[in-house]
């Protein structure tokens, strides 16, 4: 159970670093399956291509809603999850996570249930 | 005595290296290794009597090294860059210097080399801003690096190969220069 202990500042900010690479990695990823350029990024979102190139390189400060926008330039709905520290996975290359036996969890072949009409 | 061997023994109570142990969540293990020069070892944990500023860059280059060690996609090139020496134009890699890179300001720079696959040694760290100033400032850096892994193991050359994947798993080349 947590209690009520100050977190140390030092842990916060680590935990943010880490917490800023994934949604780095996340868009990066995003990037490079929607098989779009910085250009047409940039295009859609009517920004400088310079701005997006920091974007990815992780030089420019990424705001939720810069993610947003990103996201959504390349086709995206942005999904936040708060995981308890218990479940968080390795992540690999692909954002494929690992399980508890360190074999990876690969999603359903047969994918989701169609929606009800 | 192999390099791996002889990192163990500068790791020992008391020894010039440290091992960098961030702290590991759910099912996160040491998928990398990373030993760290103690010194700077002990500057990125140091927090007493820093500012909010320190901490906050410290944070990040705690979380940035981290990455390294839980396994996590490397790049050549937002993550870590192999150094060019442009004293040597056709030999631009021959001393196998890298610099790992966390992106937040203020921006450092750390310097080491593979001692093996997945294996990495962290040895001299420098700001962005100093580095800037001119390429003589990067070339020091990868002639304090050198020093100190022929201090730290002498007779043993640094771990080099052609291709990224052969220094470390989960890699991803961006870096076109290599």
């Amino acid at each position: 159970m947590l209690v009520g202990k100050a977190l140390s500042k030092g842990d916060l900010w680590e935990e943010y670093s880490i917490n800023l690479h994934g949604a780095y990695e996340a868009m990066r990823r995003a990037f490079r399956q929607s098989a779009l350029t910085q250009d047409a990024v940039a295009e859609r979102l009517d920004a400088d291509k310079s701005l997006i190139s920091r974007r990815f390189n992780g030089s420019e400060n990424l705001t939720f809603k810069t993610l947003s926008f990103m996201a959504s330039a390349m086709g995206c709905r942005l999904t936040v999850l708060f995981t308890p520290y218990k479940d968080v996975r390795r992540r690999s290359a692909d954002g494929v996570t690992f399980g508890a036996d360190n074999t990876a969890q690969v999603p359903d072949p047969i994918g989701p249930l169609p929606r009800a009409a | 005595m192999s390099t791996v061997l002889m990192i163990r023994v500068h790791e020992q109570p008391g020894g010039q290296l440290c091992r960098f142990k961030p702290k590991l969540r759910g099912d996160e293990t040491e998928v990398r290794k990373l030993s760290v020069y103690r010194e700077l070892h002990d500057w990125i944990y140091a927090e007493a009597g820093a500012s909010d500023a320190s901490m906050e860059a410290k944070g990040h280059v705690r979380g940035h090294l981290g990455q390294f060690v839980r396994g996590e996609l490397i790049d050549d090139y937002y993550f870590m860059k192999r150094v060019e020496d442009r004293r040597f134009p056709m030999a631009m890699f021959s001393h196998g210097i890298w610099a790992i890179g966390p992106r937040f300001n203020p921006q450092y720079r750390f310097f080491g080399a593979f001692a093996t696959y997945d294996w990495f040694v962290t040895l001299n760290k420098q700001s962005r801003d100093a580095l800037e100033q001119s390429e003589a400032c990067w070339h020091a850096e990868i002639d304090t690096s050198t020093k100190l892994w022929s201090d730290l193991f002498p007779g043993r050359p640094v771990f080099i190969r052609d291709a990224l994947g052969d220094f470390v798993s989960n890699a991803e080349k961006l870096d076109a220069r290599w």
